[in-house]
């Protein structure tokens, strides 16, 4: 199902707008910044891709996390001055997982015993009364909708690939005519110690430091590094008036347990409508391995002819947010007819397609993004140019 | 058109393992509310849930014994290595999605199925905590170091639908639902909606959670919800008397198919879903639109999608959560759906009797509608006995009620003002 992209924005570290996201892409610079508290050096991942700044929205600070609170701000700032009659709008949420707040819970936790014994006594009895609240899974879309007074049509999904699952959710909507205009908010943050704990066992984050980090399509890579992201869409039936660009998503599994089989991702973009000049935004893994097979499969169902970007190499693993913000930033690219480089590669083995080494011009009409998580997860969006 | 069915069913509820056990515990009228015995909870202000008789610590023998699924062992031993079973969520999920899939007799042929699963809040290891406390922060570089399981201090959010796929082998597209106490329902629709759109033949589907962790029940006490009254009849939805709701734990897991399909392969169907629809309070984070003006949209979009009247619903099965705010504002949809006919329309809410399940509450509700086709039975509303005037409804009482109805209404409405209602029909009824 295609809709219609006929409003954006994004927070991401590189950027609160697209201008500048792009503009920095092109430039070839990347997020990467060392985490405060955690050196380098021992076994964790300890660089991460953050969003500068605060977030505007303060009227729900009781409720959201800072990340939440930019997920909002990049919704109000999409819609803009739309109107919209509340019973058309649709809004379909994405997120990650619930992130941990440690600050919240420190003061809970900090006399607990193994057993667990006493423990409302011990400290759990001082939890904000609004503490449940601010873990609520649908949090960003119970707000935006009383904001908003949105009554349509509406979900909220989780999980790694949760961003192209919400754009192919609002489009079946626009669809079938339940909705007039869907919003579409996605945000993920894999900052927190915790995520780069599991990351980093998983093999998927890299412990090296910033200054020898090696992105995706590197032969050295060892890894990529998290990082967090909020996005909104406001999508259309195709033909609305205004449209930037026409997109379409996929979501699939394979049931692995860590990244998806060459195979899925084989299939996946086999539905995808072929066509001949075509801007690919690989999945990131900075993994060579993986890497490689990724190239392999997109020389074989896409053409050896496929430029090769790489936006999380750039911005840090965006988990549930990717697929929101390859929409955003491939749909500039297309209308600019521009490719970015990948940031910080130095060197590149193997067969084509080769991954950009430096920005160029682009003759592509349509472009693809794709974002893997594990278990098994593969998230695709196609933009066109309209 | 094409049209989904339930071939299979798996409950696991605080009435115990297995779908006969629930259905055997809402025959009987009985309330499986009792005092919390996962850890201590001597000083909690809530002491009383639905709690599923379970073990605190769940062995992989013991699992591996009761899921009964051969191809599940190497996935069953990954999952425990990385510590999995410590979710409790996870245990209910793949022990009812065990259950249904057996139910419905799919084997090799169906592992191609989606799985579209909801789940509930993440849930920390107290325990967990403690080892890493240093002074007054957590010290992650000895985390780092010491090599224990993956599964700690929150479980990923599609842990739950990556252990069920794992443990049964399937191969489709895989989608997991957030959206609160709506989601159990809204998985079921996406489910049915795959089915009907020709983009999956089978699918599983269904929902788990679970709040009984320290945590949760600290969260959910700071917050009032349940009631105070620590007593087996804590919750009394759409009573005169009610003070809050229940928590329950559970899963309620389906294995949905084309119609067609089902009767080419000889499944029986249990249920056909009709219809659904969801909408938006657009109200309060906190509470519930009053009027329930945007939930009664959601019945509507449910029955214009099933092509049904309102008047073809013999049954709703409630929300009906026993808080003070939800029930009147439930039964205002209701009235604003079914006008003058609400009185005549019998209702009742399982939450007295399991708990409020949270995430899985839709779901589990969805298989409590499934009696009314089975058994010619409409659950009971345990520990109703004196309805409240702002909630003119025919409420069945504590006693299950014998009637013989062709279409039910199951609605679901989400903390933070999300609604979702799904409506079944009785499968031997001709497709609208």
């Amino acid at each position: 199902m295609r809709a219609a992209l006929t409003g954006s924005s994004l927070r991401t570290p590189l950027g609160h707008d697209v201008g500048t996201v792009v503009r920095r892409l092109l430039a070839g610079e990347h997020a990467a910044r060392p985490v405060a508290g955690i050196p380098a050096g021992r076994g964790l991942c300890a660089v991460a891709g953050r969003i500068e700044g605060e977030p505007a929205c303060t009227s729900h600070r009781k409720f959201l996390d800072r990340l939440e609170l930019f997920a909002i701000d990049a919704s109000r700032q999409a819609l803009g001055a739309r109107r919209v009659c509340a019973e058309r709008l649709g809004i379909f949420v994405a997120t990650g997982g619930l992130r941990v707040r440690w600050d919240d819970l420190m003061p809970a936790l900090a006399r607990q015993e193994p057993d667990a014994n006493r423990c409302w006594d011990r400290g759990l009895r001082s939890l904000h009364p609004f503490w449940l609240l601010r873990y609520l899974s649908n949090n960003v879309h119970a707000l935006l909708s009383a904001d908003l007074g949105a009554t349509g049509e509406g979900a909220t999904f989780g999980g790694a690939n949760a961003g192209a699952q919400a754009i192919a959710s609002a489009a079946r909507a626009l669809a079938a005519h339940a909705v007039d205009v869907a919003l579409v908010v996605s945000y993920d943050a894999l900052t927190g110690p915790e995520a780069l704990l599991s990351g980093t066992r998983s093999g998927a984050l890299t412990t090296s430091p910033v200054d020898r980090l090696r992105p995706a399509y590197d032969a050295a890579a060892e890894g990529g590094y998290p990082g967090e992201a909020a996005a909104a869409l406001i999508l259309e039936r195709p033909g609305a008036e205004g449209a930037l660009t026409v997109v379409e998503a996929w979501s699939t599994a394979d049931g692995q347990p860590g990244l998806p089989r060459a195979d899925t991702l084989s299939h996946a973009l086999g539905q995808v409508v072929p066509c001949t000049a075509v801007l690919v935004d690989g999945s990131g893994q900075a993994r060579p391995a993986s890497d490689t097979e990724e190239r392999a499969v997109l020389a074989a169902t896409l053409g050896e002819g496929v430029q090769l970007m790489c936006l999380q190499a750039a911005t840090g693993q965006l988990g549930a947010a990717t697929a929101a913000v390859q929409a955003i930033v491939l749909g500039e690219l297309l209308r600019r007819r521009l490719v970015p480089q990948v940031a910080g590669l130095r060197e590149v083995t193997g067969p084509p397609p080769r991954p950009q080494g430096g920005s160029a011009t682009s003759s592509a009409r349509a472009a693809i993004g794709i974002g893997m998580g594990a278990p098994g997860l593969l998230g695709v969006v196609r933009l066109e140019a309209p | 058109m094409r049209r989904a069915v339930i071939t299979g069913t798996g409950v696991v509820s605080a009435f115990g393992i297995g779908r006969e056990a629930f259905w055997d515990g809402l025959r009987a009228g009985r309330s499986a509310i009792g005092p919390i015995r996962l850890f201590d909870v001597t000083t909690f202000p809530t002491r009383v849930a639905g709690e599923v008789p379970l073990p605190a610590r769940v062995d992989p023998e013991w699992l591996a014994a009761r899921l009964g699924v051969a191809c599940g062992r190497t996935a069953l031993e990954h999952l425990t290595r990385r510590g999995g079973l410590r979710d409790r969520k996870l245990v209910l999920a793949l022990l009812a999605a065990a259950e249904a899939w057996r139910h419905a007799g799919c084997g090799a042929a169906e592992q191609a199925a989606a799985c579209c699963l909801a789940v509930g809040l993440e849930q920390g290891f107290l325990e967990d905590f403690a080892a890493i406390f240093d002074g007054q922060r957590l010290d992650w570089q000895r985390e780092g170091a010491a090599g224990l399981p993956d599964v700690r201090f929150r479980a990923p959010v599609d842990l739950v639908a990556e252990g069920v796929r794992a443990v049964l082998g399937l191969s489709g597209r895989c989608t997991v639902h957030v959206s609160a106490c709506a989601a159990g329902a809204m998985a079921i629709a996406h489910g049915a909606a795959l089915i009907e759109r020709g983009l999956s033949e089978v699918v599983l589907c269904g929902a788990t959670d679970s709040l009984l962790n320290p945590l949760a029940l600290g969260g959910m006490s700071r917050i009032g919800a349940p009631s105070p009254r620590n007593a087996a009849d804590a919750c009394r939805p759409f009573d005169r008397r009610r003070d809050g709701l229940v928590i329950g734990e559970g899963a309620a897991i389906f294995v949905l198919e084309a119609e067609e399909r089902a009767a080419t392969r000889g499944a029986r169907a249990l249920a056909r879903i009709e219809g659904w629809g969801t909408s938006q309070d657009g109200y309060r984070p906190t509470a519930p639109l009053p009027d329930g003006s945007a939930a009664a949209r959601a019945i509507r979009q449910a029955l214009t999608r099933g092509a049904l009247e309102a008047g073809a619903i013999g049954y709703v099965n409630a929300h009906g959560t026993g808080t003070p705010l939800n029930d009147p504002a439930e039964a205002r949809a209701l009235h604003a759906v079914f006008g003058e006919r609400t009185r005549s329309i019998p209702v009742s809410s399982i939450k007295g009797a399991v708990g409020h399940l949270m995430a899985a509450s839709g779901a589990i509700e969805i298989a409590a509608c499934l009696l009314p086709f089975e058994h010619d039975t409409l659950p009971g509303t345990a520990h109703h006995l004196e309805l409240d005037p702002e909630c003119e409804l025919d409420v069945i009482g504590d006693q299950p009620r014998s009637a013989r109805v062709d279409h039910v209404l199951s609605s679901s409405f989400g903390f933070g003002g999300q609604n979702a209602a799904v409506v079944l029909g009785r499968p031997s009824c001709a497709p609208r």
